[in-house]
């Protein structure tokens, strides 16, 4: 029984790790002195077990959590604390860069069956022709590379205009760099393949 | 134009938990214990709901934390204490303020059951 009391004041102490740094950082160790008073009160109160009073707990305290979030969100604070911080916009500005980089490998090294599967996937019945689920795919990825670009760029801009220097954040600078060439061979092959359409070569496509 | 009353109505849980430090100094379990007792048990507030109202009453400087200390009355644990400040016993006089109003209001129009015991 004692072991279980632990358990689910580890669990509890888990759950309190959900709140937004601040909050936990501010309140939480109150939180967890609270749940355990509680607890304990219980505990005297009652020869029945703590099941119904944990799980209300747990709810009560997950709904606090999704507020608390929510509220960070409001205010743009999670979106600041991501570009503020070099490390994460780092990461994110990389993983916003995974999707195309999975789709664009797997067509142009025709990676098998993955390359059959996404194919079936995107691509209308006996066309070649991109699905609305394809073009939603697409634009998707595609949107998420810019947005990479501009988020690891953030911290960069940020060190020049506070005279810190282009290189003050050089994985950000490498990751932006990266991100820029590939935005930028994407952009000019488009206009190499479509450029014959535009000047009005038939049977383009 | 609209203008910022400087006592804005406060939420239920807002309140409860004014009136509970408005007669000391409490630890978030003594709040939780206080807020029960002054409702009659009606009122029952979790940790979620309690803590996230303390952390906005922080911000907006109607409560204050003190310093940890052990309650001889509980364990050894050293506990934050929470206490009410100027500006939350002003926006805790003008809540019951309102109230006073409404239950005015309300005697007026004879909807208290006193109302209806007593007649006019």
């Amino acid at each position: 029984m004692a072991y279980d009391q632990e358990t689910v004041r580890t669990l509890y102490k888990k759950l309190l790790s959900l709140y937004p740094r601040a909050f936990s950082e501010r309140l939480g160790e109150s939180m967890e002195q609270t749940f355990n008073d509680l607890c304990n009160e219980r505990k005297q109160q009652t020869e029945r077990g703590l099941f119904g009073f944990v799980l209300w707990m747990f709810i009560e305290t997950s709904a606090g959590i999704v507020k608390e979030n929510l509220t960070e969100i409001k205010r743009g604070e999670i979106i600041e604390n991501i570009i503020s911080n070099n490390k994460s916009s780092a990461i994110i500005g990389f993983l916003l860069a995974v999707p195309l980089t999975i789709l664009l490998s797997i067509e142009i090294f025709d990676i098998e069956p993955l390359s059959g599967f996404f194919k079936t996937l995107t691509t209308e019945p006996d066309s070649q022709r991109l699905s609305a689920f394809g073009r939603i795919i697409t634009i998707g990825a595609l949107l998420l590379l810019p947005l990479g670009f501009i988020v690891s760029l953030a911290p960069v801009v940020r060190n020049v205009r506070a005279g810190n220097g282009l290189t003050a954040n050089p994985i950000n600078l490498l990751i932006a760099a990266a991100l820029f060439i590939f935005i930028a061979t994407l952009v000019i092959s488009f206009i190499i393949d479509q450029y014959p359409c535009w000047i009005g070569v038939p049977n383009c496509d | 134009m609209t203008t910022t009353s400087p006592n804005p109505p406060l939420t239920p849980a807002v309140f409860h938990i004014l009136l509970a430090l408005s007669s000391g100094e409490r630890h978030g379990y003594g709040v939780m214990k206080q807020v029960e007792a002054d409702s009659q048990g009606k009122v029952n507030m979790g940790a979620g709901t309690l803590y996230g109202s303390l952390k906005r009453m922080l911000d907006a400087g109607l409560v204050k934390e003190s310093d940890k200390r052990v309650d001889p009355e509980m364990d050894d644990e050293r506990r934050i204490y929470y206490r009410i400040t100027g500006v939350g016993t002003k926006a805790l006089a003008a809540e019951l303020e309102r109230y006073k109003h409404l239950v005015t209001l309300a005697r007026k129009r004879k909807l208290l059951p006193e109302t209806f015991a007593y007649g006019v």
